[in-house]
């Protein structure tokens, strides 16, 4: 005990005086308001909700008068010159969109490419959508139709959310944002960490000087994976600080996950304690797995190199992983693929936070990967008792 | 004392460590001679703990590597080829503070014993230094005095010298000599012939796995009809591999 409490205590002295890990702990506290600095200004600077640049063509004098009638009630529109080729000022983003009228017949032509012009030029549509169901209204009423007569359903059309109407529905935000974010920093905050100590120490040659000491191989294991540990758990709530001042900073990023550019802070809402215990099991199990498996990469790994490539791996999964649970429904996902490492976690946090989770998805998610867990450890112990260790 | 007594070790199925045995006594230093690949440092492994004998025994003061190797560990000291390697980040005290305590030393005694080696090494100006910018003969020197500084009575040296300057040689040999004043076993692989003729009591030859001399360095070299040890190292491989 006083070994592994003498040697944990030596790697966390060594991991803080590293200027690598310095940066890598506190990188994402400094980049990530940054980052969704640039990206929020990006999503909500480019929308236009008045004053579209647009190039109008109206073939006929009649089409003209048509355009004014539309338009120039409402500050929507802002007329713009041809510079060089209609499409091509289009295409390079000096004008929204092209308004062409030839003979009533009205067409609009945008850059599908560009995010920023979209929304701006649905704008448009809607506006021509509503004035055209205007003029259809008033003709009818002109020929002394009763329009409440003509409505087939009372619908407007707008959705309303679940969570709206009960407190417990969930939350699609954060299901949205937190397994991706939390998944992804765990697998890859130790992975630095977990290459020094273990083929770091190899290639230096202080590993063989380490073994020739009093110290048992167990603790010398153990007090390595619990700095890994440390390290990890660190670098996630860093991290989840950072994501908070980024959003708190710029609120419009958060548009980025919800398609939504109006979004706020107070959209998320963690609802209960009893979430926020399930988020914390499933991810302390989840960084237990990962640091065993950064253990067992590291400790197999003969040189710095070997181990950084290895462990590549490890931050490419989640991601994908990550991806492919943004575009499934939770609520049909199956007790056995809880059983799957990594993609249980980011299903179960997305579940926790849409309020479909069960229990037995919890305990299926943490068991597995403390399981998994305990397995690679056997086999840490295995390697590290090797022979094969430090034949190189 | 070492004694090594008909041990083999293969890797798969190459034999590296073919039967062999020698004894390295106390207040004497033992040179342990040989080509590259010729099993030295996995001879001195095997003494170390670190690996295991397929055959034979080794004991370490009367401690047998594989029966009671935490035993056998308290009596060495062991200083890999070349180590020059250290925490970077730490300062040498603490390299060598760290060394001390997994050694199972209190403070009080790590720290006494930091201070003797510091004198004896000439340390004392970069004890409280990080290690990152030291020259090679520095950094020799904190890896000697983590090696050593749990008072081991058996030292094994792989290479002790090599890449180090002619001021860092001979402060490195002069202690290797205060350490067999003091009637440590020591036992030294080196290349370095001006070494073998300045410390060795006693030599061991291997080539190919096998020892093929043993004895006191003045009764080989009267053997071989020579006062040169490097002519004298050549004429035993060269017969060996006949």
């Amino acid at each position: 005990m006083n070994n592994y409490l003498l040697i944990l205590k030596k790697e966390l002295i060594d991991i803080f005086r590293d200027k690598r890990s310095f940066i890598t702990l506190f990188i994402p506290v400094l980049l990530f308001p940054l980052m969704y600095f640039f990206m929020g200004t990006q999503l909500s600077g480019g929308n236009l909700t008045e004053n579209i640049p647009c190039i109008v063509e109206c073939e006929t004098d009649s089409d003209r008068q048509l355009y004014e009638a539309i338009f120039n009630r409402t500050s929507l529109i802002e007329e713009t010159a041809v510079s060089e080729d209609k499409y091509t000022d289009l295409k390079k983003g000096s004008v929204y969109g092209i308004v062409e009228i030839s003979n009533g017949k009205i067409t609009l032509v945008c850059n599908q490419n560009s995010a920023k012009t979209i929304s701006s030029m649905n704008l448009i549509n809607l506006h021509l959508a509503a004035f055209s169901q205007q003029i259809f209204n008033e003709s009818l009423q002109q020929q002394g139709v009763d329009m409440s007569q003509l409505k087939a359903l009372d619908y407007s059309g707008a959705m309303t959310d679940l969570s709206e109407l009960i407190p417990d529905a969930g939350n699609s935000m954060m299901a949205s944002i937190a397994p991706m974010m939390l998944v992804m920093v765990i697998m890859s905050g130790g992975v630095s960490v977990a290459v020094d100590l273990f083929a770091g120490e190899k290639e230096k040659g202080t590993f063989e000087s380490l073994l020739t000491t009093q110290v048992s191989r167990m603790a010398l294991l153990m007090a390595k994976f619990t700095a890994i540990l440390v390290i990890s758990l660190l670098s996630m709530v860093l991290s989840i600080a950072a994501y908070v001042i980024s959003f708190k900073l710029n609120p419009g990023a958060l548009g980025l996950y919800t398609g939504n550019p109006n979004a706020d802070l107070s959209d998320i809402r963690i609802i209960s304690v009893s979430q926020v215990l399930c988020v914390v099991a499933v991810c302390f199990t989840l960084s237990l797995f990962a640091v065993s498996v950064m253990t067992l990469l590291g400790i197999n790994a003969k040189t710095v190199k070997e181990a950084q490539s290895q462990m590549s791996l490890i931050t490419i999964i989640p991601t994908l992983l990550s991806g492919l649970t943004m575009f499934m429904d939770s609520a049909s996902i199956s007790d056995g693929a809880m059983l799957i490492p990594v993609f249980n976690t980011i299903a179960s946090i997305k579940m926790i936070f849409l309020g479909t989770v069960q229990p037995i998805h919890i305990i299926l998610s943490s068991v597995s990967c403390a399981v998994y867990s305990v397995i690679i450890w056997f086999i840490c112990v295995k390697m590290l008792n090797s022979e094969k260790l430090l034949r190189g | 004392m070492i004694t090594v007594s008909n041990v083999s070790k293969s890797f798969g199925k190459a034999q590296i460590i073919k039967d062999i045995s020698f004894v390295a006594q106390p207040g004497q230093i033992t040179g342990f001679i040989g080509a590259n690949g010729s099993g030295k440092t996995t001879t001195m492994r095997l003494i170390s703990t670190i690996l295991k004998p397929d055959c034979g025994s080794i004991e370490v003061d009367g401690a047998d590597v594989v029966a009671s190797p935490e035993e056998a560990r308290k009596n060495l000291g062991v200083l890999f080829g070349g180590d020059v390697s250290l925490y970077n980040r730490l300062t040498a005290w603490e390299n060598i503070m760290y060394f001390a305590k997994l050694q199972g030393m209190t403070d009080d005694e790590a720290e006494q014993r930091i201070r003797i080696l510091s004198n004896l090494l000439d340390m004392d100006k970069f004890l409280f230094k990080r290690v990152a910018g030291f020259s090679r003969g520095m950094r020799q020197k904190v890896s000697f005095a983590k090696s050593i500084v749990h008072n081991p009575s058996v030292i094994l040296l792989d290479e002790p010298s090599t890449g180090l300057d002619i001021y860092s040689i001979r402060d490195v040999q002069d202690f290797i000599l205060t350490c067999k004043e003091q009637g440590k076993t020591v036992l030294v692989s080196t290349h370095n012939m001006h070494e073998i003729e300045r410390l060795c009591d006693n030599l061991v030859i291997i080539a190919d796995g096998r020892i093929i001399r043993n004895g006191t360095k003045d009764e080989i070299l009267r053997n071989e009809g020579t006062d040169d040890v490097m002519e004298m190292f050549f004429r035993i491989a060269e017969g060996a591999s006949r």
